[in-house]
């Protein structure tokens, strides 16, 4: 578990990065937190000829919050996100405490987890609950990407050549939305074997708009869309879970592993999604 | 057994809590691992394993790899022409023939090729990769099951068979009775997991003097020098085996690896240091994998549900059997607990070990009676069940009472004492009681299911190692030497892999000497500096190696109080020891002190009675009288020098969503007779739950079709300190009268009994759904199928 040689730099400004990115093409990859390429490395999974590591540029570690949502540069530590608190953004505190542990998120960055795009991973589904935009930076300049355009397969992202990915913009939401995050792993800190998140607006108490995704049951997160529908304009009363927690279990296509079969993971979804709108309900 | 094996007066130490020697230099990061070694010239080792389960070696090409910057050389088997293979003394088992590195043929997926050497791990990994084998890919036998099949592809071709032993006893008396009966039949199978210590297996070799010097994470110091000599050209005079800091060993390192031999050789032959430290995804390949055992019960059943008699098949996944010593001993230790601690007077068990293309299985703390315990609890409740009796009732109808007491099992195990009613009834009153409240606090959730489950057993501890070696037996041994201020020197075969053996001894040292426990410095795990012993295995280093701390310090003690006699002018018989310091009991004043009477044992030897030796030690060996190592005509053996016993109760919840378990209470009373120390015995017994634990629920080695390794480190779910429940434990303390001081071993109890109490707490839970629950581990996935 040695990884194989690699060259390292480690940039001051995000032009100089790019600068190396292009030069080395294909064979450099961004290095963030570690949490997910390290490993990768010693288990000789990935073979990077040069690792440019981003964690010294200041301009990756803004966080703020601007008309649009919270604004979080790809370096900023899950820690920190879950220590100064996103208000205005309930999803993303919820679905802190899921990622590993403190150790790791403490090392473990927001832009990281995003642009891995594990299958398993918290902050992907929460991007595509909450629509939010991935900012990628290029020589040529900056361009945005929409959640539900950005995961592009296990482990896959649609980031072009050259391009790194700069800041994600997450949407804050009206306080008439309720959000939950809920997660099944086998111990404190696992990946998931299956997640749901969802934020549900109510109009006197009916459903008005639902943003419900599944996670760990796919190629990347999935929006439940029929399981939306099924809740559209409705009371959360015991039919319509019922009714919620068959649509997402029919509409995901899981797979099976070692913790649990296709099946399983459809009777978790329904079984977490079902808690999930008992819990927002109001 | 002799009067000797009693303390020298009061005991100061003896039950008290003695803090642990190792604890300062373990948690302030000074303790000394293999991993810490660096001694200079140092190369190191990577191994290329076989990513196939099962083929025919048809080339290996080490040119590229030889050739990278930093590598000093790549050996394959073909290299080792002067190393014998692995021996095997027992003629009941057919013999693997196992070999340092594959030759010809590859039996598991992980198995070492070749091997190369380099300056530093770095270059020997990128070197690795480069080594290319061409296999001829043969079928792959992937289950016990596939094992048995007549036609199934075989791992040796030189056998008939994939039976690595097949013991098939006389079963006609248990025949008659089960066909004038009411016969129960069921089948239990327990899955594949294993030890996964902090500190790997590690190995670093030199030669000084000529001789070889191996630093390593091996069990045995003795035993794994004799094996050394067995396979290397090297006379076992010329090895030295050491054994430093060991972070955790739980009967995987019991075993003298590939990797062992592999180090040794390649330092005699470049006069160079050389060290292997496994890593984990290694680990998860390359170390011994345990339990994986199927066990097939008949019995004949009462109209109150009492067993009659009990004919059982016990079934043990071996892997690919290449390991030494040899790993079917679990299956005999099984066959040995089938009938509990109840009056069950007919059991035969037939047992059969097969080889498969999978890691070769190895010893694991409970090495076998978790197996046992699993199958025969689980069977008593299904029983109860079946018949309509009370499953707590049942029990009590058939376990051994105190007036029982000794009894020896249809097995031959000589149960000479035990609280095994006792201990289950205190159980039963707690677990109730916490069922109740659990019921009552999750009654209203339709989400939830709760139950309480039990287990009761009783556990062979402190065992002749002939099962498992058929080569060695049971001794231990020990010297004790007092040096001229009066400070002891005590050395012993046992060793510490930081379960607390330095603080055993240096207590029943200090305890049995009548000195200070500061003054007693404790010697382990070096070949050179210790007497032969066998080291850590089967809870026996408290037993056994106290009877050989016990003893040498009786022919200490006698030649202080000669010595002292005559220095005080006082008859020997009047005087006690304490403190350090020997007077005639009663009157502190005049006395001696230890260092006066050493002084005059070794320096001022002019001041001795007249004709006395000069020196102050002993050496000792304590073999118990009443074990037995090889079984009689009818298979029945007393293993163990004696016999500790728990009861169990879990208490869970059920998610009927997700299929979870929690633990909401584990309660657990234990009986290992006399204690030494309390906080290192509840110690022990909280690791047991863990693993016992991890077994049942979390951690699963599983293997596709083609034997290929499914669990990666990532998914073997060690339970951590956020799973673990706050267990209840309860001590009873039935000493035996057959071991020194009445001492049984302590750490493998909590381990035997959670499957068991987890499986009935389970069946009792979803009872509603009539679960069938015959198979660990009960993960979430499981146990959601059993819910409609």
């Amino acid at each position: 578990m040695k990884p194989p040689p690699f060259a390292y730099c480690r940039p001051h400004s995000l032009d100089e990065a790019l600068e190396f990115l292009a030069e080395h093409g294909d064979e450099a990859r961004p290095l963030a937190g570690g949490q997910s390429l390290v490993p990768m490395l010693n288990h000789r999974l990935a073979r990077p000829a040069v690792l440019v590591d981003i964690g010294a540029i200041g301009d990756l570690q803004r966080m703020d919050r601007n008309e649009s949502g919270w604004v979080i540069g790809a370096t900023v530590t899950q820690r920190r996100v879950e220590r100064d608190g996103t208000e205005g953004c309930d999803l993303l505190r919820l679905a802190m405490p899921f990622i590993g542990h403190r150790q790791i998120r403490a090392r473990g960055t927001v832009g990281g987890s995003i642009a891995h795009a594990d299958p398993a991973a918290e902050l992907p589904a929460v991007a595509l609950t909450l629509g939010a935009t991935m900012v990628a930076a290029s020589p040529d300049g900056e361009r945005e990407i929409p959640a539900a355009a950005f995961f592009a397969g296990p482990y896959m992202n649609s980031l072009e050549d050259g391009e790194v990915l700069s800041h994600v913009i997450f949407p804050t939401v009206p306080p008439t939305t309720r959000c939950s995050f809920r997660e099944f792993a086998r111990r404190k800190g696992d990946f998931a074997v299956a997640g749901v998140a969802a934020a549900v607006d109510f109009e006197d108490g009916s459903v008005t708009a639902a943003s419900l995704t599944a996670f760990a049951v796919g190629a990347n997160p999935v929006r439940l869309t029929s399981a939306e529908a099924a809740v559209a304009g409705r009371h959360l009363d015991e039919a319509a879970l019922t009714d919620s927690a068959e649509a997402a279990a029919a509409e995901i296509e899981p797979w099976d592993d070692i913790h649990g079969s296709s099946q399983y993971r459809r009777q978790l979804v329904a079984a977490l999604l079902r808690r999930a709108l008992q819990e927002v309900a109001p | 057994m002799p009067d000797t094996f009693e303390l020298g007066g009061r005991p100061v130490y003896t039950g008290a809590h003695v803090t642990r020697r190792q604890d300062d230099a373990l948690l302030s990061g000074q303790g000394t691992y293999v991993a810490d070694l660096r001694p200079s010239g140092m190369a190191e080792v990577a191994v290329v394993r076989s990513p196939v389960a099962h083929g025919r070696i048809t080339a290996i090409r080490t040119a590229e790899a030889a050739a990278v910057d930093g590598v000093i050389e790549v050996i394959t088997a073909a290299d080792l022409t002067d190393v014998a293979p692995y021996p095997n003394f027992a003629a009941y088992t057919q013999t693997p023939g196992t070999f340092p590195l594959a030759q010809d043929k590859v039996r598991y997926a992980g198995s070492p090729v070749a091997v190369v050497l380099a300056e530093n791990r770095y270059i020997a990994e990128d070197a690795a990769e480069l080594v290319e084998v061409d296999y001829d890919e043969l079928p792959a036998v992937t289950s016990l099951e596939a094992a048995l099949e007549p036609d199934s592809p075989r791992l040796f071709e030189d056998w008939s068979n994939n039976r690595l032993l097949d013991l098939q006893p006389d079963d006609s008396e248990v025949a008659a009775i089960l066909a004038s009966n009411r016969v129960l039949r069921r089948r239990y199978k327990m899955g594949r997991h294993t030890a996964m210590p902090m500190e790997t297996r590690a190995a670093l070799a030199e030669v000084h003097n000529g001789r070889l010097h191996l630093w390593c994470t091996n069990q045995h110091a003795h035993i794994a020098r004799t094996t050394l000599s067995y396979v290397l050209p090297l006379a076992e005079r010329d090895i030295r085996v050491v054994i430093p800091y060991v972070g955790g060993g739980f009967g995987l390192k019991q075993h003298l690896y590939p990797e062992d031999v592999l180090v040794s050789w390649l330092a005699l032959r470049h006069g160079r240091p050389v060290r292997f430290v496994e890593d984990r995804a290694e680990h998860m390949i390359a170390a011994a994998h345990a339990r994986d055992h199927m066990i097939d019960i008949e019995a004949a059943i009462a109209d109150d549900g009492r067993i009659l008699a009990m004919r059982v098949q016990v079934v043990q996944d071996l892997g690919s059997a290449e390991i030494f010593p040899g790993a079917w001993c679990p299956a005999l230790t099984t066959a040995a607990h089938m009938t509990g601690p109840y009056d069950i007077r007919d059991c035969v068990v037939s047992v059969a070990a097969v080889t498969t293309n999978k890691t070769p299985g190895g010893s694991y703390r409970g090495f076998g009676v978790p197996e046992a315990v699993f199958a025969l609890e689980r069977f008593i409740d299904e029983i109860a069940d079946e018949v309509g009796v009370d499953r707590l009732d049942l029990r009590r109808s058939m376990l051994l009472q105190p007036a029982d007491l000794p009894y020896t099992t249809a097995s031959g195990a000589l149960l000479d004492s035990g609280s095994f009613a006792e201990s289950f009834e205190r159980v039963v009153e707690l677990g109730e009681h916490a069922y109740r409240q659990a019921d009552a606090q999750y009654r209203s959730d339709p989400d939830s299911r709760v139950g309480v489950g039990y287990a009761v057993l009783f556990e062979g501890v402190s065992p002749t190692h002939h099962g498992a070696s058929a080569h060695w037996m049971g001794h231990e041994s020990c010297t004790i030497e007092v040096q001229p201020d009066g400070g002891v020197r005590v050395a012993s075969g046992v060793t510490d892999q930081g379960q607390g053996t330095t603080t055993f001894v240096a207590t029943l040292t200090a305890d049995a000497l009548g000195v200070e426990i500061e003054t007693v410095r404790v010697e382990l795990a070096d070949s050179d500096a210790t007497p032969y012993g066998l080291g850590a295995f089967g809870s026996r280093q408290a037993v056994i190696g106290g009877g050989a701390i016990l003893l040498a310090a009786a022919e200490v003690r006698g030649k202080v109080k000669k010595i002292a006699a005559h220095m005080l002018e006082a008859p020997t018989d009047d005087l006690v020891i304490e403190a350090g310091r020997v007077h005639v009991a009663g009157s502190p004043a005049p006395a001696v002190t230890m260092a006066e009477i050493a002084t005059t044992a070794v320096i001022r030897t002019i001041d001795l009675p007249p004709g006395m030796e000069p020196g102050l030690e002993a050496t000792a060996r304590y073999e118990p009288e009443l074990m037995e190592h090889t079984p009689d005509t009818k298979g029945r053996i007393n293993a163990n020098a004696a016999y500790a016993n728990a009861a169990h109760a879990a208490v869970i919840r059920v998610d009927l969503g997700t299929g979870e378990i929690e633990i909401l209470d584990y309660i657990l009373a234990h009986d290992c007779g006399t204690v030494i120390n309390p906080p290192i015995v509840d110690g022990q017994i909280w690791g047991g739950i863990a693993q016992g634990l991890g077994g049942t629920l979390y951690e699963d080695l599983c293997f596709n079709d083609l034997g290929q390794p499914q669990t990666a480190f990532m998914d073997y779910l060690v339970p951590s300190a956020i799973e673990m429940p706050d267990p209840v434990i309860e001590h009873f303390e039935s000493p035996s009268p057959n071991t020194p001081l009445g001492m049984k071993g302590v750490g493998e109890g909590g381990t035997v009994g959670p499957a068991a109490a987890i499986g009935n707490a389970l069946a009792q839970a979803l009872a509603e759904f009539s679960p069938q629950i015959h198979e660990t581990p009960l993960s979430p996935a499981v146990v959601r199928a059993m819910i409609p």
